[in-house]
């Protein structure tokens, strides 16, 4: 069985050909991306690793960056918003058409206005577009009039797309639950027009083309047209799967060096951790799972540059001086030392490895002239220089890791920061207690840096450079789906009595007894599941139930306030 | 679950025979537990009276005795000094924060500590408003902390415990809108909206109604308000609090108002559950 794995990068798109389940690497291919078209850059990988029979594969996994793109940069906006029950705080700028409907439920799921479903029929004869995000108040809680309204839109347009918000995330917060759906309206063309292309010219059958997920699983290409919005960060997970499949261990740090940032997970018992409130996405939280990460902009095309007489590391990243084709024309001037806007080729660590001897990237003249001249102009000599410069890599590299291993930020120059830099005096070691992964092509120089001040294991693997591809081959299809179960009391005739409710596909089921809900909730999450498997074309699996209380204590007896069942699928 | 009830009796004489001043100790600490005060705090009691007074006094004479006509809730004097001192040319703002804060302050701590009432709260706050109504003649607006609204959840009636805290919020410089009690989670949503509230203040005395303060937190999260919502009560425990997300749990007046700075000063509600815990 052969397994083909291509991860589009910001800078570069890496591609594996692996022998399963042997998991041995037998073809690698690393081509640069061109950001404006995706599907070029998977087909000049795809052609790189010259595969002779694509329809031998036994799957084809690709993770791409397009949701994540979409999500920062914005798109063309083509949705029509459908609010049920709630007016929008904010006008809502991610869509060109917004329709506001009377309808909604309260917090337990029950009616609170009647769907308005003739004021939808007229506001649908003006609406132009043909993608539709809906969204209802409690949606999450009570779905019926998010489906109502879906069915209704259908009836009208069937060839639109439609997306509810609550089907693609359960929290609370209905204005996040439309967003998500109308990015997600959005990227479903986008999704499915590259999935196609590369379908067309690859020639690997749909059936055996995966996506990856946020979360590190994969989805089948239907499903990955259906949820673009669930692919959001899968490039640091791919980079966190592959880094625990090249060493073989189940628990790791795993540093992912690339060309302008640098991605740390946390590997824990074979399983990437996830993000508690969601994928963190330029600046804000979508409610979408995805791996845990910390990103620094620290990678091998840092800019390095002269500011006040002293040299800096900054957060932008420009091309290596080194690996200019033109590099003494742009080093006739010193405008390269400075932090000119608009600069393409400067003075990077990649320079700095190169002309230190510590890698072999680059031309070693050009980088070595380029840190002379920085060097005069600090009036540093070369050793100087390069102690002062790996000094500033090596403290931002320890801030990030700690940060990653205590979830807590230390500021940079605070009391933590000084303490974990050291001094002459006092050189601070930390003990970590899994090996560190590295990941990416530039990784080992960075992390020869932190020779004597991590005590731990310290692994470059084989094939690190396409770690990425090799997270994409290496998951598998799996799925988690809670459904809970609410404890609400409910007035009867003056008498208080204890109802549980449990969300449904289409609307909301009431039991009077708990054993029977946690039950019906066990039953629905599980066939859900199952049926998510069969899509995903998985004929092993294996299905297992978790039931949890959250409870509270009052007047010194333990009451239930919600039980959450926890059902999960994983490819065998 | 409990016990028989004849067994916890047994238990109690027997205990009460072993050790009567623990005993009664206990049985005092028991019905204070009720009202909001902590056992632990109360047992390892240190400060007195006088310390804590000495603990808020403004070094400035005249601001001193002003801090006292709060304590004492002698609107008279209050009303004569602030006007006095404006005379002088002390700056109006300087004494709200400097004079009449301290004195409210202090009656606050004495509040929590068991050493005032509420009639005294009251009194001392209705002291303070007087000097903060004249120094806003003087000054225009007096900058508020931040606006709240309290409430107490639907078909409960009790508002004691409510009325409270409210009066420490607004003596402690917050914008307070009482909504009264029996209040259902829509109006509140509808008032966080209309009147752009930083905070709301939950409370219940009954069991049964302590679902109404779960219903406004996450009504609030659903509509994406980013209002939090401090719960307390005597029906209202740290533990049932937590079962939901948007929300915060405090045990005393003076935890609300630890609340209400940290949230208003932009802490988010899971930043603030954390730093009371």
């Amino acid at each position: 069985m052969y397994a083909l794995g291509i991860d589009v990068g910001g800078s570069f798109t890496d591609g594996v050909l692996m022998e399963l389940p042997g998991r041995a690497v037998l073809k690698v291919a690393k081509v640069p991306t061109d950001p404006d078209d995706l599907a070029a850059s998977v087909l000049k990988c795809f052609y790189a690793l010259a595969i002779s029979a694509p329809s031998l594969l036994s799957r084809f996994c690709v993770s791409t960056t397009l949701a994540t793109n979409a999500m920062v940069e914005g798109t063309k906006k083509d949705v029509c918003a459908i609010c049920i029950g709630l007016r929008p705080k904010q006008s809502i700028e991610y869509a060109n058409e917004v329709v506001t409907i009377d309808g909604g439920h309260d917090a337990s799921g029950n009616e609170v206005h009647p769907l308005d479903l003739s004021k939808l029929t007229s506001a649908m004869a003006r609406v132009n577009s043909n993608s539709f995000a809906i969204s209802a108040r409690f949606g999450v809680r009570n779905p019926e009039h998010e489906v109502m309204t879906s069915n209704e839109v259908l009836n009208v347009r069937p060839s639109a797309t439609v997306v509810r918000g609550s089907e693609l995330v359960g929290s609370l917060g209905m204005e996040e639950r439309l967003f998500l759906a109308a990015k997600n309206a959005e990227l479903a063309h986008v999704m499915s027009g590259l999935i196609r292309a590369i379908g067309s010219v690859t020639k690997v059958p749909a059936s055996s083309t995966y996506i990856l997920k946020g979360d590190g699983s994969l989805v089948s290409t239907e499903e990955a047209a259906l949820k673009p919005i669930m692919t959001v960060l899968s490039g640091p997970a791919a980079s966190a799967i592959g880094g625990s499949v090249l060493t073989g261990s189940r628990n790791a740090l795993v540093i992912d060096v690339g060309g302008t940032t640098t991605d740390i997970s946390l590997i824990h018992d074979g399983r990437v951790r996830l993000a508690q409130n969601g994928a963190a996405v330029g600046g804000s939280r979508l409610r979408v799972p995805a791996v845990d990460i910390t990103t620094i902009s620290l990678g091998g095309n840092t800019e390095i540059f002269f500011d006040d007489g002293r040299p800096k590391l900054g957060h932008r990243a420009v091309r290596p001086l080194c690996l200019a084709p033109d590099a003494p024309r742009l080093m006739k001037d010193r405008s390269f030392l400075f932090p000119v806007s608009g600069k393409v080729y400067g003075i990077t660590p990649t320079d700095l490895f190169r002309a230190k001897g510590r890698s072999e990237y680059g031309d070693k003249g050009i980088a070595t002239a380029a840190l002379a001249a920085l060097a005069q102009a600090c009036d540093l000599s070369t050793d100087e220089l390069f102690g002062t410069l790996e000094e500033m890599i090596r403290s931002r590299l320890l801030r990030s890791l700690s940060t990653a291993l205590t979830e807590v930020m230390l500021s940079e120059g605070g009391d933590a920061d000084t303490l974990l830099r050291g001094g002459p005096h006092l050189r601070t070691v930390l003990r970590v207690g899994v090996p560190i992964v590295g990941i990416g092509a530039p990784v080992r120089p960075f992390l020869d840096l932190l020779e004597g001040r991590m005590e731990c294991e310290m692994i470059v693997p084989e094939h690190h450079e396409v770690g990425n591809a090799v997270g994409v081959v290496c998951t598998g299809v799996f799925g988690r789906r809670e459904v809970v179960v609410r404890c609400e009391p409910r007035m009867v005739q003056g008498e208080q009595v204890m109802t549980y409710n449990v969300t449904t596909s289409c609307g909301q089921r009431t039991f009077p007894d708990c054993e029977e809900a946690v039950k019906f909730a066990a039953a629905i999450g599980t066939s859900e599941l199952r049926d998510y498997m069969e899509r995903s074309r998985v004929r092993k699996y294996q299905t297992k139930v978790y039931v949890r209380d959250i409870t509270y204590q009052e007047y010194g007896v333990r009451k239930v306030a919600e039980t959450v069942v926890t059902v999960t699928v994983e490819e065998r | 679950m409990v016990r028989h009830m004849d067994l916890l009796v047994e238990e109690l004489l027997e205990f009460r025979a072993r050790d009567p001043t623990r005993y009664k100790r206990l049985i005092q600490e028991g019905m204070l537990t009720e009202l909001g005060f902590e056992i632990e705090s109360k047992a390892a009691k240190v400060a007195t009276v006088d310390e804590i007074k000495a603990k808020y006094r403004p070094r400035d004479v005249a601001y001193a005795s002003i801090a006292d006509a709060v304590i004492a809730g002698n609107r008279a004097k209050v009303e004569e000094l602030v006007t006095a001192s404006i005379s002088k040319g002390k700056d109006p703002l300087d004494i709200v924060t400097n004079a009449l804060m301290p004195g409210i302050q202090t009656q606050c701590e004495l509040y929590d500590r068991g050493d005032a009432f509420v009639p005294e709260i009251l009194m001392s706050n209705a002291a303070m408003q007087v000097g903060i109504k004249i120094a806003q003649e003087k000054l225009g607006d007096v900058p508020t902390k931040g606006k709240i609204a309290s409430f107490v959840a639907e078909g409960d009636l009790h508002d004691i415990g409510k009325n409270i805290v409210v009066a420490i919020l607004r003596a402690n410089g917050f914008d307070v809108l009482d909504l009264g009690r029996d209040v259902s989670a829509d109006t509140v949503v509808a008032a966080a909206k209309e009147k752009g509230l930083q905070m709301i203040n939950g409370s219940t005395l009954m069991s049964t109604t302590k679902a109404g303060l779960k219903k406004t937190a996450e009504t609030l999260e659903e509509e994406g308000l980013k209002v939090p919502i401090a719960c307390g009560g005597a029906a209202v425990s740290r533990g049932y609090v937590e079962t939901f997300n948007n929300s915060i749990y405090g045990r005393s007046p003076l935890d609300a108002v630890k609340i209400a700075t940290g949230v208003c000063s932009g802490k988010g509600w899971e930043e603030t559950r954390k730093a009371l815990r």
